[in-house]
């Protein structure tokens, strides 16, 4: 017993040694590169623990990664001055200022649209006010010819429990009909 | 006897080369396109605009965001954060335009990303674009949600 265990003992290298010798009996030609191959193998790297590592980082990249953030910014320039938009209004520009006033109806998710200062059919959403505001713009190179210019002050009033979805909208519309001159109406103090 | 068993037995091996590349790729992926800066930005519910968005993607993100959180659906304002860290409560429009005017002391010219809960009534944004204007800052971004791709 203790004869064979001796001989084990130099583990799998002498144990493939063997093996290897054996199998040079049979196969006399190839007995050296067969001995070859079994010193490549073990020479492979040991990548485990970089795997481990690498998949942890993966992991943890795919983890805290945000794809659904589509924020991007309507860019507005506001009056600069205490008063905002009323201060605007009351240096008097030479073009009369198209107010448009947003209130709410019923329940909460619901605005009317209106121009305070001409008479025109209310739009009933963000859509037609578009609509609306380029029909009115007086711009020649996209074939507009309404009575405003694209330089007119515009002056978004909503009311106060409007909701800020809603008053984006608004300046949306009026952005997206290239309008350039565009502010907010401060609240009226009480 | 077993002994040579075991040796001519093949050695059973994966070849994980091909995974190897495709973990490290998508590594770098995550790597390079992750953006932290958003992450600390408190949650808000920005404004919803369709197909007619006029917004765009922000092109410089060194910007003074100022976010303001909702409470619930009731359009009131609960948060007003400038950038990640400096918190105002609602209400105090003075510290509002005090922490602006430091910061545009900072740099000349200054933007603004006004990052506002698209649940949130007027009444509760008004203040805080007076307080913006007040400090001097006249360049104010409304952040809102991309063109709805269809």
């Amino acid at each position: 017993m203790t004869e064979s265990r001796d001989t084990n003992k130099p583990g799998d290298l002498a144990a493939a040694a063997v093996v290897a010798g054996s199998h040079a009996e049979g196969h006399e030609t190839h007995g050296k590169r067969k001995k070859h191959k079994v010193s490549i193998k073990v020479a492979a790297l040991n990548i485990t623990s970089f795997m481990d590592l690498t998949f942890n980082l993966l992991l943890f990249f795919v983890l805290t990664a945000s794809f659904s953030i589509g924020e991007g910014v309507v860019p507005a320039d506001l009056p600069v001055g205490s008063g905002g938009a009323a201060s605007a209004a009351t240096t008097a520009p030479p073009m009369t200022p198209l107010v448009i006033s947003l209130r709410t109806f019923g329940s909460l998710d619901k605005v009317v649209i209106q121009f305070e200062n001409i008479s025109i059919d209310p739009p009933k959403d963000f859509e037609a006010l578009y609509d609306v505001l380029s029909r009115m713009q007086d711009d020649p190179a996209h074939n507009r010819s309404g009575q405003y210019s694209a330089k007119n002050p515009i002056i978004i009033k909503p009311d106060r429990g409007v909701m800020w979805n809603h008053v984006v909208g608004a300046f949306n519309a009026i952005v997206r009909a290239r309008y350039s001159n565009v502010s907010f109406a401060a609240l009226p103090e009480n | 006897m077993p002994k040579r068993k075991k040796a001519d037995l093949p050695r059973t091996e994966l070849n994980i080369t091909s995974m190897m590349d495709l973990v490290l790729n998508l590594l770098m992926f995550f790597v390079l396109t992750s953006n932290f800066a958003l992450a600390e930005l408190p949650k808000v519910e920005i404004p919803e605009l369709g197909a007619g968005s006029q917004a765009r993607a922000n092109e410089k993100p060194d910007k003074i965001v100022v976010s303001v959180v909702a409470e619930g659906d009731s359009g009131n304002a609960v948060q007003i954060k400038v950038g990640s860290s400096n918190e105002v409560a609602p209400g105090d429009y003075g510290r509002l335009t005090q922490l602006l005017l430091v910061e545009k002391t900072r740099s000349k010219d200054v933007a603004i990303d006004l990052r506002a809960d698209k649940r949130l009534h007027y009444e509760s944004v008004a203040p805080i674009m007076k307080a913006i204007t007040e400090a001097g800052i006249s360049h104010v971004n409304i952040v809102a949600g991309l063109p709805d791709s269809e």
